[in-house]
C-alpha cells in the first residue's frame, strides 16, 4: 500500500549470521527467516505472543548479556542472539526436564506420537537423565464431547488452544481451571465441551492433549500420505491436507499460512470427511427397470441415457434440460454445459445457483463487471468497517467469518450487523439492527435513504455522477414510516448505522442469502450496490460490495455460465458478442433466446414441454423447499439422467444414474467466492466403478455421436479458460480489490442501472399476516451443514443432525414448549412434526429450521415461487425461504430425548 | 455435610447478584470485582449463577470460571458464619500451630476446609497471614487472635457458641 508508513530497518545477528529486519520483528521471527529453529509450544504466527511456555528462551549477548524469550522479545538494532549457546541449551534442557517430570510418556498410544513437539524437542534437546523427581498427573481422559478428547495428563499448559479459541475463533469455549499442578484446560463448570467444534484448539496443541475422536487410533503420522487439496463444503475454498493410510482417509489437517483461511479450518472442513467412504456410495451405474433401479455396466447405462436424450431432442432441442450443481469441479461444469448447450443444443441450462446467489452474482456482474466477490478475505481483514446484511457469516462461510472477526479484533469493533436473527457475529459487532424476517428490501432501502437524506453521499461521487445520484434520490421520496413499520426498526437506528458505514474509509458490504435469496433479491442487491456507490465504496481501494456464495463451486457455475442468463466467462446471455464467441469456440449455433430457469423447467416438465433432463451434483428433490413438487416434475419426464455420489432423492426419480467421483478421488479445480481457482487432487481409492464427471460427460458425448475428448481435467480447464479467462490463473482472488474500473462503472450508470431503477425501490407486498399462521418459518444455514454431502457424514450428523426447529426461548415458554419436545408446525401447504429447541438467536415471531435438513416434511411447508417477473425485462424466479406457519406442542407423544 | 447440600439445593434469590453484575457491565476487568461482591453478599459464589453472570457482563463463561477456580479466596459452596483461619505458615508452625489446628478439628468436629453442620464454623488452614511476630496466629472472620494456644482458641470458640445460643434464645 502506498499510504503505509515506512518501517525502519535494523541490523541484528543471530548465531553469527547478520541480517536486516523491520523494526518490531521478534527474535523468533527473524530466526525463522534465517532457517534457525527455536523450539516453542505456545507461539503461533497468527497470534500475539503468549510467552507462557518459556521453552524459546535464548541468550542475548549484545547489547546486554541476558536470557530472553524469543517469541515475545522485539529485536533492537545491533542485537546479537545465540540460540545454540551452552547457556541456551542448558535452560532449554531444564525446561524439558521439568515438563517431563509430569508428562505421562504414553507415546505408544498417543495420536500425537511422531509429530509431537515435546517428543521431538526431547529427542533433540532433552537430557538422558532427568535430575528432578517425577510427579505424574492422574486425570481421567475427558471423552464426553462428540468430537474432541481432552487428556490433561499430556498437557503442557501452554495455553495456545485457549488463545486461538478466544482470539481467532472468538468463541471462548475453553479456558484454564484451577491453578498450579492441578490446572486443566477444558469447558467451564467441569462440563463436557459443547462448542462449534472447529477443531482449531486441536491443531495448535503441540502435544496430544486435545485429539480428534474421529481419528483416534486410526493412524500413525509417518504412515500417512498427504495431499494438499480444496475443501468441498462452502464458498471459502480452504486449503488443507487430506491424509490417507493405504488409500483410506485418516484425517484432515490445516496448512499454516496457505489459502483463504491461512490455516484455519471449520467443523465441516475438519470433521466432514466421512461421506467419501460411506457404504451408501454408488459403485455402479443404475438403470430403471419398471419401478426399480438396477445395477448395470457403463456401456449399457451410457447407451440408455444417450437414447433417452436423443429421443427427446428429436422433438426439438428445447425439450431437453440440464441442471448442474455447485459441488462439481470447474472442468465438470464446463463439459456439462457444453454437453447441454452444444451437443444437445438446448438453451435450458440452469444450476444450483438458482437457489443460491444467482441474484447477487448477476447484479455484481452487470453492475461491476465482477463475477464473485469484489473484495478478498484480506480486504475484509483490513477493512475499517464491514456491513453485514442478512448474512450469518459465521454459519454460512465460517472462514470468511474469521476474516470478519479479525477486523473486529483489529479495529474498534467496526462491524455493523443487520439481520433477522441475533447471530453470533451480531453479538461481536458494534451495531445491531434486528429486522423482521423477510424485510431485507425495506431495511436496505432505509440505509440508502439515510445516506441520501443525511448528506452522507461521497463528495467525489456527487460531483462526478450527479444524474445517477438524482435518479436514486427520486426513488426515495417516501417517508421512513414505510421502512419502520415492516422492519420494526427506528429511523434513528438506521441512520446511525448508515452514518458509521459512510464515515469509514475502507467500507465493505457483505450480502448474505437472506438478501440475494429473497423474492426481490435482485433489487435488494442492486440497492446495496447503490449504497456502495453513494458512499464511495465502489471506487475506494479495499472497499466494496459483495454477495456471499454458499456452495463450494457456486462461483464456478457462474463463471462457466451454468444459468440461462449467463455464458462462460460469467458474461450475460444477452451479450451477442459473447454468444458469438462461444458459438465459434464450440463450432455450433447457440439458440437465440435464453432458456428457462430451474423453476420454469420444473413447470415445463410437468406440462410435458421438457421430456428429458440431465442433473449432476445437486439434489433438488432432497434438499430444496417443496421437494415433493420437484419430484412430481421429474417423474413426468421420459428420461432423467442423474450423476451423483449417492442415491439421492433426485436420483431415485431417475431412469439412468451415473456413479461419479468425489472431490477426494479425482483431479480438477474449484472457484471460491473470492474467485480463487484452486486445485483438488485424487487422494483416495474411489468406490467401485465410479468415474470422474469429466470422463462421464465425455463418454456421454461420444454416445451421442458428438465426441468431446480430453486427456485430462487440466486439458478441459485449458479449453474452458479460453472462454472464461478467470480460470487461467490458480490461487489468486479475482475481484476488484482496487475498486471498480471507471468505464465499467460508467457503463452501468448509463445502462442497466437506470433501466432497472423504476422497480428497484418498490417494496414487496408483505406476507399475509392476517392468517392464523402467525410465525414466520425461515429455512436457513447451519454451520454444520452445507448442501447434501454434509448430511451423508456420520461425523457431522453426530455433532449436529440438522433436524431441530429453533424457537425463541421466551416464546417457547409461553407456548409450553420445552427443549426436546415434539411440536407440530403447520403452514398453508401442510404440517410436520419436529423436535424443538430454544435458541436466543431466534427472534420472537420467528421459527428457524436448517435448510439442508433431510426432513422433507418440514421443507415442503415452504412454497416454491415460480417465474416471478418482478424485475421488468429480466425473467427471474427463485425459491422462497420464508413462509407463515403455526407451531404447537405436538399431540403426538411426549418429550423425546 | 448434609446441611451444606441442603442449602446448596435451596433455590437462591439472585436479584442482588444480577444487580451487582449489571452495575459492572461495560467496566474494565469486571470479573473479580463482581465475584468478590457476590461472595460478600452471599458468603460464597453460587456456581449456577455463573452462566447468567457471563451473559450480563458479556464475558465468556470460560474466563469467569478460570478466575473463580484460580483464586483460593473464592468459595463455591456455603461457608460457616464464623471462618476460623489457622495460620500454618513457617513462623506459626514453629510456634506449634499444628496443635491448634488439631484441637480445632476435634473441637468443631470437622476436617480442614470443612464447615460444621449447623453452618456456624468453617475451619481453614492458611499459609501465612503476614504477622509472623504474633505467631501462632489465628483469625476468626476479621478478628485477630495473636499468640494463641490450643486452649485459648477453644475458649474463643466456646464463647461464640454461647453467645450464639443466647441470641437464638432471645429471638
Amino acid at each position: 500500500m502506498s499510504t503505509a508508513t515506512k518501517v525502519a530497518t535494523i541490523t541484528v545477528t543471530i548465531n553469527g549470521q547478520t541480517t536486516q529486519v523491520p523494526k518490531g520483528t521478534r527474535i523468533i521471527q527473524a530466526a525463522q527467516q534465517l532457517g534457525i529453529e527455536i523450539p516453542t509450544f505456545c507461539y503461533h504466527p497468527r497470534m500475539r505472543p503468549n510467552a507462557a511456555c518459556r521453552i524459546c528462551t535464548v541468550e542475548v549477548v549484545k547489547p546486554m548479556n541476558k536470557m530472553f524469550m524469543a517469541c515475545s522479545t522485539e529485536l533492537m538494532d545491533g542485537m546479537e542472539v545465540l540460540t545454540d549457546s551452552e547457556r541456551t541449551l542448558k535452560d532449554r534442557q531444564t525446561n524439558l526436564d521439568l515438563l517431563l517430570t509430569q508428562h505421562p510418556l504414553d507415546c505408544p498410544v498417543c495420536d500425537k506420537g511422531g509429530e509431537c513437539k515435546l517428543q521431538d524437542y526431547s529427542v533433540k534437546y532433552g537430557s538422558l537423565e532427568n535430575p528432578f523427581a517425577t510427579q505424574r498427573k492422574d486425570f481421567p481422559e475427558d471423552i464426553r464431547s462428540v468430537a474432541l478428547d481432552f487428556n490433561s495428563n499430556r498437557c503442557v499448559l501452554c495455553g495456545a488452544c485457549i488463545q486461538i479459541c478466544g482470539d481467532i475463533q472468538m468463541v471462548d469455549a475453553i479456558g484454564f481451571s484451577k491453578r498450579g499442578f492441578i490446572t486443566v484446560v477444558g469447558a467451564p463448570m467441569g462440563e463436557a465441551l459443547d462448542c462449534e467444534f472447529c477443531g482449531q484448539c486441536m491443531d495448535v496443541c503441540p502435544v496430544g492433549a486435545i485429539t480428534s475422536r474421529f481419528a483416534k487410533y486410526k493412524y500413525r503420522p509417518w504412515q500417512e500420505t498427504t495431499t494438499l487439496t480444496t475443501c468441498t463444503y462452502c464458498g471459502c475454498g480452504c486449503q488443507y491436507d487430506l491424509r490417507t493410510v493405504d488409500g483410506e482417509i485418516s484425517r484432515v489437517t490445516p496448512v499454516e499460512g496457505v489459502g483463504p483461511g491461512q490455516g484455519s479450518l471449520c467443523v465441516r472442513g475438519h470433521f466432514g470427511y466421512h461421506f467419501m467412504d460411506d457404504p451408501r456410495r454408488l459403485t455402479r451405474p443404475l438403470v430403471r427397470r419398471g419401478d426399480k433401479l438396477v445395477e448395470t455396466t457403463w456401456d449399457e447405462a451410457l447407451t440408455e441415457a444417450a437414447r433417452g436424450l436423443a429421443r427427446a431432442k428429436a422433438g426439438g432441442a428445447n425439450r431437453v434440460a440440464g441442471i448442474a450443481g455447485g459441488r462439481m469441479t470447474n472442468e465438470e461444469i464446463y463439459l456439462f454445459s457444453r454437453l447441454v448447450r452444444d451437443v444437445l443444443g438446448s438453451p435450458h441450462l440452469d444450476s444450483s445457483l438458482r437457489y443460491g446467489a444467482i441474484n447477487g452474482v448477476t447484479v455484481m456482474q452487470q453492475a461491476l463487471g465482477v463475477t464473485g466477490m469484489m473484495n478478498s478475505f484480506d480486504d475484509l481483514r483490513r477493512a475499517d468497517s464491514i456491513l453485514l446484511v442478512g448474512c450469518d457469516i459465521t454459519q454460512e462461510a465460517p472462514i470468511c467469518g474469521l476474516a470478519v472477526k479479525e477486523a473486529i479484533k483489529k479495529g474498534e469493533k467496526p462491524v455493523l450487523v443487520a439481520d433477522s436473527m441475533k447471530t453470533e457475529i451480531m453479538k461481536l459487532g458494534a451495531a445491531r439492527l434486528v429486522y423482521a424476517p423477510g424485510t431485507e428490501v425495506a431495511l436496505i432501502k432505509g440505509l440508502v435513504k439515510a445516506v441520501v437524506d443525511e448528506g452522507l453521499i461521497d463528495a467525489d461521487v456527487a460531483a462526478k455522477y450527479p444524474r445517477a445520484v438524482e435518479a436514486i434520490r427520486a426513488e426515495l421520496s417516501g417517508t421512513y414510516k414505510e421502512i419502520e413499520t415492516p422492519t420494526g426498526l427506528s429511523k434513528a437506528d438506521i441512520v446511525a448505522v448508515a452514518r458509521q458505514f459512510a464515515s469509514a474509509r475502507r467500507a465493505v458490504i457483505l450480502a448474505g442469502p437472506r438478501v440475494t435469496g429473497g423474492l426481490k433479491g435482485k433489487s435488494a442487491m442492486a440497492m446495496l450496490v447503490d449504497l456502495a456507490f453513494l458512499t464511495g465504496a465502489l471506487t475506494t481501494p479495499g472497499a466494496g460490495v459483495n454477495a456471499i456464495t454458499m456452495e463450494n463451486n457456486e462461483l464456478g457455475l457462474a463463471l462457466l455460465g451454468a444459468a440461462p442468463e449467463l455464458l462462460p466467462g460469467g458474461r450475460g446471455w444477452s451479450d451477442a458478442t459473447a454468444r458469438a464467441q462461444v458459438a465459434e469456440a464450440w463450432n455450433c449455433t447457440l439458440p437465440e433466446h435464453a432458456g428457462d430457469t430451474m423453476m420454469d423447467m420444473f413447470e415445463a416438465m410437468r406440462e410435458g414441454q421438457i421430456n428429458a433432463a440431465l442433473i449432476s451434483g445437486t439434489d433438488p428433490v432432497g434438499r430444496t423447499p417443496a421437494g415433493a413438487k420437484v419430484a412430481e416434475s421429474l417423474r413426468a419426464l421420459d428420461c432423467l439422467v442423474v450423476a451423483d455420489l449417492f442415491l439421492t432423492e433426485t436420483a431415485k426419480c431417475a431412469d439412468v444414474v451415473f456413479p461419479v467421483r468425489s472431490y477426494a478421488e479425482m483431479d480438477g479445480t474449484f472457484t471460491n467466492m473470492e474467485g480463487r481457482v484452486q486445485e483438488i487432487h485424487s487422494a483416495m481409492k474411489a468406490p467401485g466403478k465410479s468415474r470422474p464427471g469429466v470422463e462421464v460427460w465425455s463418454n456421454l458425448a461420444r454416445a451421442l455421436d458428438h465426441p468431446l475428448e480430453y486427456a485430462s481435467a487440466a486439458e478441459v480447464r485449458a479449453e474452458a479458460a479460453r472462454l472464461a479467462p478467470q480460470l487461467a490463473t490458480l490461487g489468486v482472488p479475482n475481484g476488484a480489490s482496487a475498486g471498480v474500473s471507471v468505464p465499467t462503472l460508467e457503463a452501468w450508470l448509463q445502462g442497466g442501472y437506470l433501466q432497472t431503477m423504476n422497480h428497484r425501490y418498490d417494496l414487496p407486498a408483505k406476507l399475509n399476516e392476517a392468517s392464523e399462521h402467525n410465525f414466520r418459518l425461515y429455512l436457513g444455514e447451519l454451520l454444520y451443514h452445507s448442501g447434501s454431502m454434509s448430511t451423508y457424514n456420520w461425523g457431522l450428523m453426530k455433532i449436529n443432525a440438522a433436524n431441530e426447529l429453533l424457537i425463541n426461548p421466551r416464546e417457547g415458554r409461553k407456548l409450553g414448549i420445552r427443549d426436546g419436545d415434539r411440536v407440530t408446525v403447520t403452514s398453508q401447504l401442510g404440517s410436520a412434526v419436529v423436535v424443538a429447541r430454544a435458541d436466543s438467536q431466534v427472534m420472537p415471531g420467528t421459527l428457524f429450521f436448517p435448510r439442508h435438513s433431510v426432513n422433507a416434511e418440514m421443507r415442503n411447508l415452504v412454497q416454491v415461487v415460480v417465474g416471478s417477473q418482478e424485475e421488468g425485462a429480466v425473467p427471474l424466479s427463485c425459491l422462497e425461504r420464508v413462509t407463515l406457519a403455526r407451531v404447537a406442542a405436538s399431540a403426538e407423544a411426549g418429550a423425546s430425548a | 455435610m448434609s446441611a451444606k447440600t441442603e442449602s446448596q439445593n435451596k433455590v437462591l434469590d439472585f436479584t442482588r447478584a444480577i444487580e451487582i453484575a449489571e452495575s459492572e457491565f461495560g467496566s474494565k476487568g469486571p470479573v473479580i470485582r463482581v465475584l468478590q461482591a457476590i461472595q460478600a453478599e452471599y458468603g460464597f459464589i453460587p456456581p449456577e449463577f455463573l452462566p447468567e453472570m457471563a451473559d450480563i457482563l458479556e464475558v465468556p463463561l470460560a474466563r469467569i470460571f478460570g478466575a473463580l477456580t484460580f483464586y483460593s479466596q473464592f468459595y463455591t459452596s456455603p461457608r460457616g458464619k464464623y471462618v476460623v483461619k489457622v495460620c500454618v505458615g513457617t513462623a506459626c508452625h514453629v510456634q506449634g500451630s499444628k496443635d491448634i489446628l488439631e484441637r480445632m478439628k476435634t473441637e468443631l468436629q470437622v476436617g480442614a476446609g470443612e464447615t460444621t453442620e449447623d453452618m456456624m464454623f468453617t475451619l481453614e488452614p492458611v499459609a501465612c497471614i503476614g504477622s509472623c511476630g504474633l505467631a501462632p496466629l489465628c483469625l476468626i472472620n476479621t478478628e485477630t487472635a495473636a499468640s494463641v494456644t490450643p486452649a485459648k482458641m477453644a475458649e474463643k470458640v466456646h464463647a461464640i457458641r454461647e453467645r450464639e445460643a443466647t441470641t437464638v434464645a432471645e429471638e
